[in-house]
């Protein structure tokens, strides 16, 4: 299901104004987006640091920064602005959800996985963070 | 309040629910309660077994230089209690008290798939049963739980691994099928007003744990078909001598491993919730962050395999990111545990026998993780690997966040189960016996590892002065088994004269409280309508919506004559549709015997008997999917669905055969993703690809075949289309050539394999090649017997007519859809890459 300005009415007494739902799609990129951003982080870091380093790429080095620790700094900014944009996409839905028709309407099971993919994009963001701490003690070489 | 509204009523329904009778019947069985009973007596039946093999090795390790049972022995014990208590008791049971569980929690019928659940009690059973077959024929497993090769590879080890490996094989599958069921039926089977908010935290973690089973134990099932493979065929997967790969095995064993924990861990915490909450007296406080902990621990558990690598010599670089990882993922269990203890601050909660074992898990698991964050560093796990530093921590936070939780529930559930109380006193015994027992037993252990004592040796020297701690810890070992008995003594006792149970002793809050103890078979006679995340605290004051209102008034002690339960929206929990449960049948019970004798075939090298084995099972399979026609009447003909103003036979996310798909599919991908992995670990790690001097596989032959599997399941999406359309004649007519385009594809294939100037034993690039065209071709079989077994029923289908048949032919399309793609991704992975990338 789409995001889409729906024109049917509950039968509930509310006034007749178009009910927008948040979409299955933003749900989901909501719930599980930070996640999947750590675990692409994760394993591209692992996958650039063990065969960079034994292909060699450490031998060049730029501004004093070894290649692979260029590339893991880059998918580092990568994961964590895909963390970032999932976070802003829930606390944008959070902030609609609350005043919308359809967290009463839904029982506010949309509200509460939005809440909840909140925290955990959050999460998220603070453990890529951190996963990233042991590229600065490799920028030199591997 | 009665829960019938007249005699005649409460017997046609309840005789709906019953299983036929006799042994044939016991046999047949398919309703949830019985078959999580027998999950969790099976379990426990193996821990004992576990228990009593860990109270030998204690005897053998008691005394320096001990020769009581020797190194062999040895070898076989600490095997066999790993293997028993990981994969025989641990996930076993906790999937077992689930499946009793879930459906009561939410206010469901059964499972979404009945015979999915009798299937996976048969298959854990003989996969048991396979693993303790090996002490019949003194070919005992000694390659630890986690078999590393080359120790496990055929030229190091006998007949005990492929006991192992077969017998874990059929556990796995026994886990996976579990896991989809527990996840489909959490997403689509709850009452009116249980929404994902409402949603009670065991089931949260019991969807969470069962998503994790569904990856994780697949990865483990393909690493442990590549090792039987080596083992019987002689594949080159893990043998270096021949371009195979060691760590390959590590790295997929343990991708599998570490998950493995939490899948266990998790639905304990889950336990820890409900009973706080209970002995509280209180919400739980933090709920939406208990949720993404949950979810944040599911997730990060899956990057953390590479702790249990850190001596294998691989870059520190990439050690360092795992390091990283296991350090995280405490700050979730963190969460949770300052959840429980927010929600148990300012209250008095009743100490009675849960609650201590609440309060053991919390002390000692938290123990358990100051030594699972010490080891997460690098230079610290370099020095006590393979110690046993290592063997308290893991007991620590295994016994500790998973068995105290576990017998916390056993005394807080039984008696819902059994409408018995267990004794007070003896609870408690056990509590402080366990407690002091396991304290005992494993705390000494950590200074034993940190002065030297290895791990997985059978003795140790006197000159390591560590005797006095192994005495301490063989005592408190027989104290932990005291306790262990004392719990088996309450069990039996309450059974015989344990004081009756009342609904809800404990006043707790949620729905598996509302019903009687033990509950009716069918769980629910009236479903009920949620309002609150404690339902019973907080039941429903008025009624606010109409449409649960009326499926609910409709469904109450009906239908009669074929089972069925309200089907959910997943987010929402708004009724959508009755979903139909299947009813007894021994079909279950034979695919898995099928299964068993296919691998019995391979233990015993009477390869003639796989198989035989394999169609058994398949003519088992297809007895099991069979529709039964004389229900499909009384289903059409029955006033429920018009009443509920739900239907019945539904497409598409509305169905939960859809879901049931959709997760087939998943683990077919994540089976074919190791397949992939396994492909490019073994060329990195290779100085040529292809191996044996060959060049890039020519595509004369596979670019054509390939395109054909593409038109193939093109030919199955247009018949789907038509189908809707009503169309016969295309309809039909692009069944059969999906079919006659797949059986073309399976006949190059192998004639293409026919043709090929290397075997799978010749090196490990032969060997992952012939194995990815084998797993494609057994797809695509799959999928023309499918294709064939609905042109077979379109033949009678009355076209128009509401029906299952609609639902099938989606789910068939969406099968060939998946074996489209996969024979693509095959495609380049075998025939492209090495050419673009080479």
């Amino acid at each position: 299901m789409s995001d889409t300005n729906d024109k049917e009415v509950k039968s509930t007494g509310m006034p007749e104004e178009p009910v927008r739902r948040t979409g299955n799609g933003k749900l989901a990129v909501c719930l599980v987006g930070g996640g999947v951003a750590w675990l692409f982080h994760l394993i591209l870091a692992v996958v650039l640091a063990e065969f960079g380093c034994v292909a060699g790429w450490d031998a060049n080095v730029f501004l004093g920064i070894n290649l692979v620790a260029w590339m893991l700094l880059a998918v580092t900014v990568v994961a964590l602005a895909a963390c970032a944009a999932a976070t802003i996409l829930c606390w944008k839905e959070k902030q609609d959800a609350s005043n919308r028709i359809d967290a009463e309407i839904r029982g506010g099971g949309p509200l509460f996985l939005i809440q909840s993919g909140l925290i955990a994009n959050v999460s998220f963001f603070f453990v890529i963070a951190v996963q990233s701490i042991p590229i600065f003690y490799f920028l030199g070489n591997c | 309040m009665s829960d019938f509204a007249s005699i005649d009523q409460k017997s046609a329904f309840e005789k709906t629910w019953t299983r036929p009778p006799g042994v044939w019947g016991w046999l047949s069985v398919v309703n949830n309660q019985p078959l999580a009973c027998r999950f969790m007596i099976t379990a426990f039946s193996f821990f004992v077994a576990g228990g009593v093999l860990a109270l030998l090795m204690r005897l053998q390790l008691t005394f320096p230089e001990s020769e009581f049972l020797g190194p062999q022995v040895y070898n076989q014990l600490f095997t066999m209690h790993g293997s028993t208590m990981m994969y025989l008791f641990a996930v076993p049971f906790l999937e077992g008290l689930a499946l009793y569980l879930i459906p009561l929690m939410i206010g469901s019928r059964d499972m979404a798939f009945p015979r999915m659940t009798a299937f996976s009690y048969w298959t854990f059973l003989f996969g048991g049963l396979v693993f303790y077959g090996s002490f019949l024929v003194g070919a005992i497993p000694d390659a630890g739980w986690f078999a590393y090769v080359p120790l496990s590879g055929p030229e190091y080890s006998g007949l005990g691994l492929d006991f192992w490996l077969l017998g874990l094989m059929m556990v796995e599958i026994a886990g996976i099928t579990a896991g989809i069921e527990l996840v489909v039926t959490i997403l689509k089977l709850r009452s009116p007003g249980m929404g994902l908010h409402r949603l009670p935290v065991f089931a949260w973690t019991i969807l969470v744990t069962g998503v994790m089973i569904i990856f994780a134990f697949t990865v483990l099932l393909m690493a442990t078909a590549l090792l039987e493979l080596d083992r019987a065929v002689g594949t080159r997967f893990f043998d270096p001598l021949f371009g195979g790969n060691a760590l390959l095995w590590q790295h997929l064993f343990w991708f599998f491993g570490h998950p493995e924990v939490y899948i266990a861990f998790l639905p304990a915490t889950g336990i820890v919730s409900m009973i706080v909450v209970t002995f509280a007296r209180r919400t739980l406080v933090g709920y939406p962050l208990v949720v993404a902990a949950i979810l944040l621990t599911g997730f990060i558990s899956f990057g953390l395999w590479a702790h249990h690598m850190y001596t294998t010599g691989l870059p520190v670089f990439a050690l360092s990111f795992f390091a990283a990882a296991s350090l995280m993922i405490g700050v979730a269990s963190g969460i949770q545990i300052f959840a429980w203890i927010a929600t148990l601050w300012g209250t008095r909660p009743v100490l009675s026998s849960p609650m201590l074992y609440m309060i053991g898990f919390v002390f000692i698991f938290v123990l358990g993780g100051f030594t699972g964050v010490m080891v997460a560093v690098v230079p610290f796990d370099w020095q006590v690997h393979d110690t046993f530093f290592i063997v308290a921590h893991l007991h620590y936070v295994l016994i500790g966040g998973v068995l105290f939780p576990v017998f916390g529930g056993l005394h807080y559930w039984l008696p819902k189960f059994t409408g018995r109380m267990l004794d007070e006193r003896l609870g408690r015994w056990s509590f402080w016996l366990n407690f002091i027992g396991f304290n005992l037993t494993f705390f000494p252990m950590h200074i034993m590892g940190l002065l030297g004592m290895p791990r997985r040796v059978y003795t140790y020297p006197a000159e390591l002065e560590i005797g006095g701690y192994n005495v301490v810890a063989t005592a408190g070992s027989f104290i932990l088994g005291a306790g262990f008995l004392c719990l088996a003594v309450n069990f039996f006792r309450s059974l015989l004269r344990g004081e009756p149970a009342e609904a809800n002793p404990w006043k707790a809050d949620s729905l598996e409280w509302s019903v009687s103890s033990p509950p009716p078979i069918f769980n629910y006679f009236r479903f009920p309508v949620v309002a609150s995340r404690n339902p019973v605290w907080h039941p429903v004051k008025e009624r606010s919506d109409e449409q649960a209102e009326r499926a609910v008034e409709a469904m109450a002690g009906g239908p009669v004559g074929w089972r069925a339960t309200l089907a959910c929206e997943p987010v929402s929990g708004r009724p959508m549709s009755i979903h139909v449960l299947a009813g007894p049948s021994s079909a279950p019970f034979l695919m898995a015997l099928g299964l068993l004798i296919a691998f019995l075939g391979v233990l015993t090298e009477w390869y003639g008997v796989l198989p035989v084995g394999l169609v058994f099972a398949a003519m088992a399979l297809v007895r099991w999917l069979s529709p039964d026609e004389e229900e499909l009447k009384m289903i059409r003909e029955s006033s429920v669905p018009q009443r509920a103003g739900l239907p019945v036979f539904v497409t598409g996310t509305q169905s939960v055969g859809w879901w049931g798909m959709v997760s087939l599919i998943v683990v077919s991908g994540v089976a074919l993703a190791v397949l992939v992995y396994a492909y490019f670990y073994l060329w990195l790690f290779s100085p040529e690809w292809p191996q044996g001097g060959l060049g890039p596989p020519g595509m004369a032959v596979a670019l054509p075949t390939h395109l054909l599997l593409l038109l193939a399941g093109g030919a199955a999406y247009g018949s789907w289309v038509y189908y809707q359309r009503k169309e016969v004649k295309p309809t039909l007519g692009l069944l059969v050539g999906a079919a006659l385009l797949g059986a073309l594809f399976i006949g190059l294939k192998l004639f293409e394999q026919t043709r090929f100037d290397f075997l799978p034993q010749d090196h490990a690039y032969g060997s992952i090649f012939y194995v990815m065209g084998w797993f494609l071709i057994a797809y695509v079989l799959a999928a023309v017997v499918m294709a064939g077994a609905m042109l077979i029923r379109l033949r009678t289908h009355e076209w128009g007519r509401p029906g299952v048949m609609t639902l099938h032919l989606q789910l068939t399309t969406m099968f060939w859809g998946f074996v489209s793609a996969a024979g693509a991704v095959v495609f380049t992975v075998l025939y492209l890459a090495s050419r673009v990338l080479g």
